[in-house]
């Protein structure tokens, strides 16, 4: 009891002792790209308590708006919003949560559970961290599958791979 | 028709396109709150309208020549489908990420399709009586 109550205590620590970073607003791009279609979605809010040299005792937990959904083209931003794509209407967020953060020397992996339409799925995430002092800038990429989160529909591709860059300032 | 007409025909409807494209384009912006600029600016609008009046009256002129007044109607019938077909391309355009609210750049732009062939419409009367 002594024992879970200390590890209890020990991992709420390091938690707090890792670095608190926000985003840098308006500075940030998060990009999808899959056959034929590309675009941006904004609306980034996050958590990110991270820290270097114990990336182990790191969470990030992020939010995106999907009706900021835009591929530059007003059908098919349509299209991608829809009941059959993200559903916006119904599901307006789409949303990370880390599981586990590992890595040294600059790259990292998160892995962690990623929510679209309701639909959560573990995905890993590998980024990387520029350290530049008081400032830093996280860069990451990963793939996600279609049909895993029920975006079904006609001319979708079969994957998408998103691209994240956030500045970040303590 | 002689070509010195067929280009004061043409001339005073890019005047009048151009005009109304930009008048358009004002109204519309101003009235949805939307920016374009990127990808539909004055240079754009001239150059754009100036080509489409050109091409139909090149057509014209060419027309004429070749089978006289009767085939004037068919170039006319021609001009208005290919306007029409035009909005195909607007429909299917990819603008920059960073441009919000894509879906209403139709309504921007289509109207302006047509306003070379309406511009020389219009004023084809005018012409016509002179030749």
């Amino acid at each position: 009891m002594v024992g879970a109550l200390f590890i209890l205590i020990a991992s709420a620590y390091t938690v707090i002792q890792s670095a608190n970073w926000q985003i840098k607003e308006d500075a940030y791009s998060v990009t999808f790209k899959g056959t034929k279609v590309e675009g941006t979605i904004k609306g980034l809010k996050a958590i990110i308590l991270f820290d270097e040299k114990r990336p182990e005792a790191s969470k990030i937990t992020a939010t995106l708006d999907a009706n900021t959904l835009n591929t530059g083209n007003g059908m098919k931003n349509k299209h991608a919003k829809s009941t059959e794509g993200l559903d916006a209407k119904k599901f307006p967020e789409v949303h990370f949560e880390s599981v586990s953060v590992t890595g040294k020397n600059g790259s990292y992996t998160a892995v962690g559970k990623l929510t679209i339409k309701s639909i959560t799925k573990e995905v890993d995430l590998p980024f990387t961290f520029e350290n530049k002092g008081a400032e830093g800038v996280f860069k990451g990429k990963m793939s996600i599958l279609s049909k895993e989160y029920n975006i079904t529909k006609n001319g979708a591709p079969e994957s998408f791979e998103i691209e994240i860059i956030a500045p970040v300032t303590k | 028709m002689t070509l010195k007409k067929t280009a004061l025909h043409v001339l005073i409807s890019a005047i009048l396109a151009i005009a109304a494209s930009l008048i358009y384009n004002d109204i519309y912006s101003t009235a949805l709150d939307v920016n374009f600029g990127k990808v539909v600016n004055m240079g754009g609008i001239i150059g754009a309208t100036v080509f489409g009046c050109v091409l139909i009256g090149l057509t014209y002129y060419f027309g004429f020549k070749w089978k006289g007044e009767k085939l004037l109607g068919w170039i006319n019938i021609g001009i208005a489908v290919l306007s029409f077909a035009s909005i195909a391309g607007v429909l299917g355009a990819q603008l920059p990420m960073d441009l919000e609210s894509p879906e209403l750049f139709p309504g921007l732009v289509i109207p302006m399709h047509f306003f070379p062939a309406l511009s020389v419409f219009t004023i084809a009367p005018f012409f016509k009586s002179k030749v």
